[in-house]
């Protein structure tokens, strides 16, 4: 086994990778964790007038820790694109990012004191929800999709992916030579028809249906049994570069949805962010404005 | 054994170079990788792609390692078996792999030969195209401004816009400021305004006159300027606990930000829903009344922590004296059972049960029979006010005349005379003016009505002209007589007053005044009607079933509300909290809090 393969496959090997959830030993579960039951507990035992919501003394501190740790949550983009050594590291950041951020659930509902309504705190308070909930999902696809997607790729970058789809296609067409001009038009579709990308909804339930390749090698599995004696052995050939092509298109495109998958929740969790932070402004602001 | 491997080049017109190898070993390795034997510069070959075992001079073994494939004949196989003279068509990536004969310096020759175009690596633009999310989603910058804008235009500039443009002169036309107005104000709303002041949420400003300062008590004043503060300021200051740490910390904040304390808005918290502005929780009046003895020592006031333990026995207001110039009243605890003076004789349980009151009913007409049925409750006599809350003042003629009737005469054309209650003065007028009456009706008429003149006897006129002359004298002397009667120790008034005097200097007698409390506890509210639903009768309360004179206090003690009201409600528990009972701007005249000096004293007349 190679040093490369030894790399790829850590299950196999007894150094243990740490990935940004377990980062030093779940610190930043254990402080969200604490900070969470904390608030809780403040939140029950604590005597405010008239009722709990976002104007008592607690109702602010819990919404000036909110506010200050939604901003420190945001910086992580900043954060990402200075990139520095040491203790402050971005597995560090990110994993307090997620820890901290699922702690605002508790924080933030808190804050409302359970009062909701049609205005531009429940419109904050909903944002950052669907902040974290998006969050959630970027978490659950960082952590299982980079070990599904190089076992997909097989050791392959993206790039040699799409150079062995363009080195089938050129076999095809060598391949295609001896036949009839009807069997060479659907190996001619399966080369230039063939669509690598699929649109959004196709990419991420990763069917294959509608692929110019699958459908010729279906038409071309259909006519071989009557084809003519000739053209036997090559139609055979076609048809076997013809199920690679299909089996690495599989494979190109799972790699597709994979990258899709983790990008995507990106696009929601990024411009919810700031249309969150731009709802806490309004919200404070409007507080204050008419106190 | 030794291998031989000759890369195969074809040049331009037909040229072939060939580049020999000799590896004296009986393996050799192909991969993209620079320590493989055969270095196969491309990328669609792996990095150790495959191995090639040389068995005997005609047959060799190849196999691929683990995540690689060798296409032979064009099937992609893991490992197989190849001769010489079997001729397969052997790949690895674009290279085809031929065996070939043995010569002298070898025992196996491999010919090597790119038969397919390299793939060009530095390609990128495509990938870029495929592996991103072009098409996919927006740019994340793009749509961040976007929302970012979206948000900022309809949460804060909208509803600023509205602010600075009701700020200015008021416009004939409606304009869109007037349609984004109430989207401004839905939008910036933090909860629902109470009941009583839902009128007011169109208009913010209506109580946020000043932005970035809290609503000031002005404003709430502008409405409520009839409101009565609690108790006077200094006493306030005076009866409130020491601050804690928090409480100071927190006031020091207050001061630096210039926000001020002690306003409408300490207890009264706005937009919480309909009934939300008013404080319901006990703590902020327990919060001064559980040691309110220990700071503020012109206090009467019993320590209060709740009301299912730590709140004292009910007081009520005692009249000791009836009497009009000396008036004693004072508020004296149940515990200590105290006595009542009203100046009336009336027992209870006589009224309630006895034989006499029974037959007495019988003996009444119709009407009173209806109203009365064959014997008296308590509602015969005591009713509930129109708001529900209080019994209305007993008065003498609507709830008692009917049995203690104080008819005294019934004319010929059956007008009844009735006697006025309440002065002893005017009892003698109205009897004085009947018999005056009388007296007078005898001077004018001549003869009785339907005799003649000439029909009367000598000895008539004679009895006539004697009566005539005697006719003020009689009508004095009947008038002292009735008084006499009325007020004497069997007389009609006797039943239920005293007589202070017998009037025997003065030719009046005087009476026990009556005086009938008419709130026992001023200080807290309490609806009967409330307490009448269900099967609760006023005797559940009232025990007037065995109180025999007027002086008992009939008031329930504080346990027999304990029954059925605790601090929190549970399966046979009524929540109550101070403000159940108690006001604490309370704006009537019966029961200003902790302003008692103030309070006008007010009791029914009852004797009239």
């Amino acid at each position: 086994m190679t040093a490369l393969d030894s790399h790829t496959q850590s299950s196999d090997t007894p150094i243990r990778h740490e990935g940004f959830l377990r980062h030093k030993r779940y610190r930043y579960l254990k402080a969200a964790v604490v900070i969470s039951i904390v608030s809780i507990i403040v939140y029950l035992f604590v005597d405010v007038e008239p009722r709990h919501n976002g104007g008592t003394w607690y109702g602010y501190t819990l919404g000036t820790i909110s506010t200050l740790l939604i901003v420190w949550l945001m910086l992580i983009g900043l954060r990402k694109r200075a990139i520095t050594p040491g203790h402050w590291n971005l597995k560090g950041w990110t994993s307090a990012h997620v820890y901290l951020g699922a702690s605002l659930l508790v924080l933030a509902t808190l804050h409302t004191g359970f009062q909701f309504g049609l205005n531009v705190h429940t419109l904050a308070y909903t944002l950052m929800v669907f902040v974290i909930i998006s969050g959630f999902y970027g978490v659950y696809f960082y952590a299982t999709t980079p070990r599904r997607m190089s076992d997909n790729r097989a050791q392959r970058s993206q790039a040699e992916l799409l150079t062995a789809i363009r080195s089938i296609d050129r076999q095809l067409r060598e391949a295609a030579q001896p036949l009839d001009p009807a069997y060479v038009r659907e190996v001619k579709r399966a080369i230039s028809k063939t669509k690598i990308r699929p649109g959004l909804f196709t990419s991420i339930s990763a069917t294959q249906k509608r692929c110019a390749t699958t459908h010729a090698l279906k038409r071309l599995r259909h006519a071989a049994p009557s084809a003519p004696e000739e053209m036997r052995r090559p139609l055979e050939d076609i048809m076997a570069i013809l199920e690679r092509k299909n089996a690495l298109l599989l494979r190109t495109r799972r790699h597709i949805r994979f990258t899709t998958l983790l990008r995507l929740w990106l696009h929601f969790h990024v411009p919810l962010a700031f249309a969150l932070l731009a709802a806490l402004v309004a919200h404070i602001v409007s507080v204050f404005f008419f106190w | 054994m030794a291998i031989r491997v000759e890369f195969i080049r074809r040049r331009p017109g037909g040229r072939i170079t060939v580049r020999p190898t000799i590896y004296d070993k009986d393996n050799v390795t192909f991969g993209r990788a620079t320590d493989c034997d055969v270095h196969l510069p491309d990328l669609r070959v792996g990095l150790h792609h495959a191995r090639l075992i040389c068995r005997t001079p005609e047959k060799a073994r190849i196999e691929a390692s683990t995540d690689y494939r060798v296409r032979v004949d064009g099937a992609l196989i893991r490992r197989r078996d190849l001769s010489i003279d079997q001729d397969a068509d052997v790949r690895i990536g674009p290279y085809k792999i031929t065996l070939g004969p043995a010569d002298a310096d070898a025992d196996l020759l491999i010919e090597i030969e790119l038969v397919e175009a390299p793939t060009a690596v530095g390609e990128s633009g495509d990938e870029d195209e495929i592996f991103s999310m072009k098409g996919y989603a927006p740019d994340k910058r793009i749509s961040a401004w976007a929302v970012t804008v979206l948000v900022f235009t309809v949460f804060l500039a909208i509803p600023l816009i509205v602010y600075l443009d009701e700020s200015g002169e008021p416009r004939q036309q409606r304009s869109t400021i007037d349609y984004l107005s109430p989207i401004a104000n839905q939008n910036w709303l933090s909860g629902a305004l109470s009941s009583a002041h839902a009128n007011l949420g169109a208009n913010c400003r209506v109580c946020h006159e000043q932005t970035f300062v809290r609503v000031r008590d002005d404003v709430c004043l502008s409405c409520h300027s009839q409101t009565r503060n609690h108790a006077p300021a200094q006493s306030l200051v005076a009866a409130a606990p020491d601050k804690t740490t928090r409480e100071r910390w927190l006031s020091s904040l207050h001061n630096q930000l210039n926000i001020p304390e002690e306003r409408c808005g300490s207890c009264h918290f706005e937009h919480n829903g309909a009934n939300g502005v008013t404080p319901t929780s006990s703590s902020m009046c327990v919060e001064c009344h559980s040691s309110m003895d220990r700071r503020f020592d012109e206090t009467t006031l019993v320590n209060v922590i709740n009301f299912s333990h730590w709140h004292p026995e009910f007081k009520p207001r005692i009249i000791l004296d009836p009497q009009p110039d000396i008036l004693s009243v004072q508020r004296i605890s149940l515990v200590e059972h105290p006595k009542e003076n009203n100046g009336l004789k009336f027992p209870h349980d006589f009224h309630l049960k006895d034989k006499e009151v029974i037959r007495k009913l019988a003996t009444l007409g119709p009407v009173s029979q209806a109203r009365y049925g064959d014997k008296l409750d308590c509602a015969d006599c005591h009713q509930v006010d129109a708001a529900g809350a209080f019994i209305t003042p007993i008065e003498m003629e609507l709830h008692c005349g009917d049995c203690h009737s104080l008819a005294f005469v019934t004319e010929q054309n059956a007008n009844v005379r009735f006697l006025p209650h309440g002065d002893p003065e005017d009892v003698r007028a109205t009897l004085e003016d009947f018999y005056l009456a009388k007296a007078t009706e005898l001077l004018l008429g001549d003869r009785p009505s339907g005799v003649l003149e000439r029909q009367l006897s000598a000895e008539a006129r004679a009895r006539r002209a004697q009566s005539q002359s005697s006719a003020f004298v009689d009508a004095r002397t009947n008038t002292q007589n009735m008084i006499a009667r009325i007020f004497s120790k069997d007389g009609i008034c006797q039943k239920c007053h005293t007589t202070i005097d017998s009037g025997a200097n003065s030719g009046m007698p005087r009476m026990q005044p009556v005086k009938l409390t008419n709130r026992y506890l001023p200080k807290a509210q309490f609806s009967h009607a409330q307490h009448m639903a269900g099967n609760t009768d006023c005797v559940d309360c009232h025990r007037a079933e065995t109180s025999s004179h007027s002086s008992d206090v009939l008031m329930p003690s504080i346990t027999v509300c304990r029954t059925c009201h605790n601090d929190t409600s549970g399966t046979k528990a009524i929540a109550s909290d101070c403000l159940t009972c108690h006001s604490y701007h309370d704006d009537s005249n019966n029961a200003p809090l902790m302003t008692s000096t103030n309070a006008v004293v007010k009791f029914s007349d009852g004797a009239k």
